[in-house]
Parts: structure tokens; C-alpha cells; sequence
């Protein structure tokens, strides 16, 4: 059981960072830029910074193959940056959209990516060779409401979006030129672009902050601001679910989840810390074990503190009696935590993840 | 005007053929369309299919998603008092994802194109079902 590795970067929210494929650069969204750091022994020293953006930046992701970097903001546009000798060079990408963009993830293939926006669409954005441009496709229908984030299928046609009217959805993504045919899949089989595979709600109508496939594609969980989480197995397209299996939990709503394994979720959010849940289709899911648990946190430094001194010293300072420090929770994350995202370990078998959170920490977790 | 006959180049072929299209299609029963394209290299409108489609459905297939093009269409129309009436004319396929070198190049060859192939009215059209609704416009119109 390895220790957390805690960064504190600087002292504003971090709204989504993303690794590169080696681990050793690591972009993190920073107001209306994007900080580069590269590791340095066991912190990260900053590196390069990224500059295009207006407004605030809401999503950063790294293709792993390519390198390349895409960035999104609420100044409706989305940016490429690709390494070049003299630093990272932008290219606009015109997403046609008339309100905030909230979200940005490549697909598995990096060849293309899809941008959630608060425009009620999703723009899914492709190279065209033969003008030399980033072109986007709307994802329309049915979606009315804010698209609050993202999760590509491993086929990297099907994409999975949560919305701000309590549903999450499956669509197809397939672009005619850029995307093989894909293999049938339990979601469905000739998904011509804007088929929606799946539609699932949340029942309390609380929005659904994260999706996530599993790593077989197989299943679907989402995390939904009612403090549940919900893992969808379909059956065949166009025929009700195998399965739909909720967990409520009595905790403050989570805002990201990943999943470690076909059978392990790992959900974290406005309580600060990482939530273990464990199942499957047939013996249903159960909330295992907290990660960084602020229960078990004995405060075995602050005890040693209370002498009569240290009270008498608290009396003066703070007017207190007593030497508890609630100035601080006791959790390593200091405020929510906002992204998780795997670090280490095949996209099965997860031994290791990295958080970010409004208190400007990075911290990479052990699963177990 | 005069500028742009200097930029762009039509050759004698080209003329000739959309002289020929204009000429003979005014008695056609189908409708009959040709695309033309412009070389971003050496800035020459050309023909950049047969002119074999028949229908706007055909026409819409054909037309490429994220390139503009220009579309000289013959269409027959019954009109609502009986007449028959073939209309020439052209379309300017300008979808939304283009970039602005392309859009550049397009609209300043459109008076060109236009007056060279002598058509009536030029319909701007920039998506798959703008394409499909040129029949109601055209009927509308005459």
C-alpha cells in the first residue's frame, strides 16, 4: 500500500489536467491558460505555458500516441497545440457553437475529438486532409440542455455524454472517411452519425456530472448529482437493459469516476476523497472502501499538540480552548475534487490515478 | 469583373461544354446537373464530375461536405397553372465548416461563373436539405 503523491501546484481550482502518455508532462487548466510542468524528481516544475484561450479553460486532454494537445474554453473555441522546435503551436478549431464549450476528449484512435458545450450540442471534430482544417460535426438531437461531460467508447465510434437534464446518453460518433466501420457491439450495430444507442435518467432529475464506459465497453456507470452512481448493462440495441443497477450513498454528489476494473469503480467529488465501489452485472454493485478516508485519519500529530502550553497558546491567539484544528479537512484534497483520471496500470487494470480539485493539489492515489 | 477573369482561368473545353449543357438541356425531361470545381493550385474552374445526375438527391450525395463547389442545374418544373418550365440555374454549395481561403476563392469566382454559364438566378445553398428544397424555390419563384 504506496503512499499518495501530493503536489500542490498553486493556489487556484484546477478545472481538468491530463497527462501525457510517458507521465513525465503533465497539463493542468488554469484560469484562461494552460500550465505545462514537467516532472522534476518527485514534484513538477512548470514548463511551458499556453496562452490562446480568453476565458476561463474547462477541459485540457493529451492524445497519448500523437502528443498533441487539446484545449477548450468558455470562449466557445477549442484549440490544437502541437509540439514544434520553437514551442507549442495552436490551431483554431471552428466549432460552431454559440455558448460555452465544457467539455473536450480525443478518441481512443486520436483521430478525432468531441467537445461538449453548453450550446445543447456536441461538436465532433476531425482533421480534413484535403484542406488542410479541423472541421466539427453537430451531435443535435435530443439533447436540450448543457453537456456536462464526456467518455469515449473504446471502438471510438460510440460516445457517451451526461447532460444537465438528468440523462446520460450513447451516441454514434461515425464519421464516413475517418472511422473504420466498427465490429457490432452490444450497443447497437449500423450507428450511422447522431443514432442514440442508449438514453438513461437519473430518477431524482439531479444532472450527471461524469460518464464512464468500462474497459470492455460493455457497460455504462454514471455519477449523478443526487450522490449516486449507476451502472447501465445493455442487452442488445433496441431492447430494455440487461441490467440497470443504482447506489445511492449518503455522501456529498461526486463529480468524476473512472473505472479501475471491469468490476471497480472509483468515483470522487464534493466530499474530497476517492470512493471504491465494487460489483457486477449479477451480484449487483456496493460501496467498498474510501480512499484517503477522513475517518480513519487519526490525528496523531495534532494529539501530541495538546499540552497545556499549546492551550494556553490557542487561548491567546484564537480565543480558543480547545487545540482542534478545523481550519482544515482532513482529507489531503482541501476542496472538491473536480477530475480524476488513471495514471498508472492498462486501461483494465488501474493501480494508480491522479486527481485534481478546486485547491489547485495534484494528487496521484494507489487503487487498493 | 474584369479582375477576376485575370485570376481565374476556364478553359476553351470548359466553355464550350457549358455552352453545350445550357443549349441542350432546355428540352431535357430529367433534370441534369454539373458540378464545377475550382484547382486551389492553378485557379481553373473545371468540371469535376460527368454531368450524369439526374435528381437533387443524387446531386446532394455527390456535392462534398466540407468544400464548396458550384452546381449548374436544368430542372423541369410542371407549374401550378400547367406550363412546363425548365429553369437554369446555379448553386453556390457553401457549407458552414468551410474555411475562409476557400470561401474567399468561391465568392470571388461566383460573378464569373455566373456570367459565363449564363444562368438565371444563383441559389445559395449550404446544407443537405437546402439542396432537396430547391424544387419548392424554384416553383415558387416562377
Amino acid at each position: 500500500m504506496s503512499v499518495p503523491e501530493v503536489n500542490l501546484l498553486f493556489h487556484e481550482p484546477i478545472a481538468d489536467h491530463s497527462f501525457s502518455a510517458d507521465r513525465n508532462l503533465l497539463a493542468v487548466a488554469r484560469d484562461s491558460r494552460v500550465q505545462l510542468y514537467a516532472r522534476s524528481g518527485n514534484g513538477f516544475a512548470l514548463q511551458d505555458e499556453l496562452a490562446g484561450h480568453d476565458k476561463t479553460v474547462t477541459s485540457v486532454d493529451i492524445a497519448p500516441q500523437s502528443g498533441k494537445i487539446v484545449t477548450c474554453s468558455q470562449d466557445r473555441n477549442a484549440l490544437v497545440w502541437e509540439p514544434s522546435p520553437t514551442g507549442w503551436k495552436p490551431t483554431l478549431v471552428l466549432l460552431r457553437i454559440n455558448r460555452a464549450a465544457t467539455h473536450v476528449r480525443w478518441s481512443p484512435d486520436e483521430t478525432k475529438f468531441a467537445v461538449g458545450s453548453g450550446a445543447r450540442v456536441i461538436a465532433v471534430c476531425y482533421f480534413e486532409e484535403e484542406n488542410d482544417w479541423w472541421v466539427s460535426k453537430h451531435l443535435k438531437k435530443p439533447l436540450r440542455t448543457t453537456v456536462l461531460s464526456l467518455n469515449w467508447h473504446p471502438n471510438s465510434v460510440l460516445l457517451a455524454a451526461g447532460s444537465a437534464d438528468a440523462h446520460a446518453r450513447v451516441f454514434s460518433a461515425f464519421i464516413k472517411g475517418v472511422d473504420q466501420r466498427p465490429e457490432p457491439t452490444v450497443w447497437g450495430e449500423r450507428l450511422p452519425f447522431n443514432t442514440v444507442c442508449g438514453e438513461f435518467s437519473n430518477s431524482s432529475g439531479g444532472w450527471v456530472h461524469s460518464v464512464a464506459f468500462s474497459p470492455s465497453g460493455n457497460a455504462l456507470a454514471y455519477a449523478a448529482h443526487d450522490s449516486s452512481i449507476t451502472v447501465v448493462y445493455p442487452s442488445a440495441p433496441e431492447q430494455p437493459p440487461l441490467s440497470v443497477v443504482s447506489i445511492t450513498t449518503q455522501m456529498l454528489p461526486f463529480t468524476s469516476l473512472i473505472w479501475a476494473r471491469e468490476d471497480q469503480i472509483i468515483a470522487a467529488g464534493h466530499d474530497c476523497h476517492p470512493v471504491v465501489f465494487q460489483g457486477d452485472m449479477n451480484g449487483g454493485w456496493t460501496q467498498a472502501y474510501s480512499i484517503d478516508d477522513p475517518a480513519q485519519r487519526q490525528d496523531s500529530g495534532e494529539g501530541a499538540e495538546s499540552s497545556a502550553l499549546n492551550m494556553f497558546r490557542q487561548m491567546d491567539l484564537k480565543g480558543r480552548t480547545t487545540s482542534v484544528d478545523d481550519t482544515n479537512l482532513k482529507t489531503i484534497h482541501q476542496n472538491t475534487i473536480s477530475t480524476i483520471r488513471p495514471y498508472q496500470g492498462e486501461p483494465g487494470n488501474v493501480s494508480k490515478f491522479s486527481s485534481t480539485g478546486v485547491d489547485g493539489r495534484i494528487v496521484i492515489f494507489p487503487v487498493a | 469583373m474584369a479582375s477576376e477573369s485575370r485570376l481565374y482561368q476556364i478553359s476553351t473545353d470548359t466553355r464550350a461544354r457549358l455552352r453545350k449543357f445550357r443549349l441542350n438541356t432546355s428540352r431535357a425531361q430529367s433534370a441534369q446537373a454539373l458540378i464545377l470545381s475550382i484547382d486551389k493550385k492553378s485557379f481553373e474552374i473545371q468540371p469535376s464530375t460527368g454531368d450524369v445526375l439526374a435528381t437533387l438527391e443524387d446531386i446532394a450525395d455527390a456535392l462534398p461536405e466540407h468544400a464548396p463547389r458550384f452546381v449548374l442545374l436544368s430542372y423541369p418544373l410542371t407549374l401550378g397553372d400547367g406550363r412546363l418550365s425548365v429553369p437554369y440555374v446555379m448553386l453556390n454549395w457553401m457549407p458552414a465548416t468551410v474555411g475562409s481561403e476557400l470561401r474567399m476563392l468561391y465568392a470571388g469566382a461566383k460573378e464569373l461563373v455566373r456570367n459565363t454559364a449564363e444562368v438565371g438566378k444563383v441559389l445559395d445553398v449550404a446544407e443537405e436539405e437546402d439542396v432537396l428544397a430547391v424544387q419548392e424555390v424554384l416553383a415558387g419563384d416562377s
